[in-house]
């Protein structure tokens, strides 16, 4: 299932449209998790592995994975983290 | 604090960055406006030698014999022109600046806006904010000189009909100083509009790099 490299630091991009899929879908299938965030199932597998150590997603008997209420609220952490930065900054109305 | 405030602040964000990118283009264009001016000017002044060359071959008057007002004339429409083609120019080339690139990027939801924010060069956004400031103030200047030297050609077709009627002679200071009081006076609303969006870029600017000062250099811990 996994080859090559563990990832050590995850792409927070990838990160998310991993954590996004799930919390629309519900449980989900490895391939069609790859199909809708648009990864090779290498990549998808080696992100699992790493969200699954973190606590943030499980697989159910049929290898369908999920998200963990870790998962959901990390996800809505991340929005607020970078709300917090990104909120703070105050852009100018160009006319 | 939910995603979609996240977008909409995202959203003013990068539509900021998209004027920026829009400012930056009429920096760019600001040479050519001032080649396009220079070169009317270059082309009154050659209409002028033209005049004068075909006058000595032909005979003074060789245009429009007896009419004094004929040349001011003929360099009111080219600087007419000139300043006509450079202004379109600009607007031209400011609107080809690609706006709204990021959209497709931004309805992806918070992944979306970590890509835009992770593929946001930082260095080159100050840069071009910089760049922008400096072309939006140069490009107010040479259009207020361009105006200025079209409407000193235009004062003087007028003071040449009106002291041809009234009798009365403007000296060269006022021919120069008139034009100009006039083209401030007239400018006036332009030149505040750009003062307060100098104001704006330099306080984007200020904001951006407070940004990427504590945004960039933290870690979300999962």
């Amino acid at each position: 299932m996994n080859s090559g490299e563990p990832i050590s630091k995850p792409d927070l991009y990838v990160l998310a449209r991993v954590i996004k899929t799930l919390k629309e879908r519900g449980r989900t299938n490895r391939t069609s998790l790859a199909t809708s965030t648009g990864l090779s199932s290498d990549r998808l597998a080696k992100y699992l592995v790493w969200m699954s150590e973190k606590g943030l997603v499980q697989f159910d008997s049929n290898h369908d994975a999920y998200l963990t209420k870790l998962g959901v609220d990390t996800y809505d952490e991340l929005v607020k983290w970078i709300l917090q930065y990104v909120g703070k900054v105050r852009f100018p109305k160009f006319s | 604090m939910t995603e979609e405030n996240l977008i909409g602040k995202m959203t003013e964000f990068m539509t900021a960055l998209d004027q920026v990118k829009k400012y930056r283009e009429l920096a760019n264009a600001m040479a050519d406006f001032a080649i396009i001016i220079v070169a009317s000017v270059a082309a009154f002044a050659a209409l002028n030698i033209i005049v004068n060359l075909l006058d000595v071959f032909y005979g003074y008057g060789f245009i429009d014999p007896g009419s004094t007002g004929v040349l001011p004339f003929y360099g009111f429409v080219v600087l007419f022109i000139g300043v006509l083609i450079g202004i379109y120019w600009v607007q031209r080339k400011m609107n080809s600046a690609k706006m709204k690139q990021w959209e497709s990027t931004l309805n992806e939801g918070t992944p979306g806006v970590l890509k835009l924010l992770q593929e946001i060069q930082w260095e080159k956004t100050f840069s071009d904010i910089r760049f922008a400031k400096l072309g939006f103030v140069l490009y107010g200047a040479v259009k207020i000189m361009a105006y200025w030297i079209f409407a000193f050609f235009l004062f003087g077709v007028l003071s040449g009909i009106i002291g041809n009627i009234l009798h009365l002679n403007f000296d060269a200071i006022s021919s120069i100083v008139i034009p100009l009081v006039l083209v401030l006076v007239l400018s006036m609303k332009d030149l505040r509009y750009r003062y307060e969006q100098v104001g704006r870029l330099d306080s984007f600017l200020w904001e951006l790099r407070w940004f990427d000062s504590e945004f960039r250099r933290t870690d979300f811990k999962a």
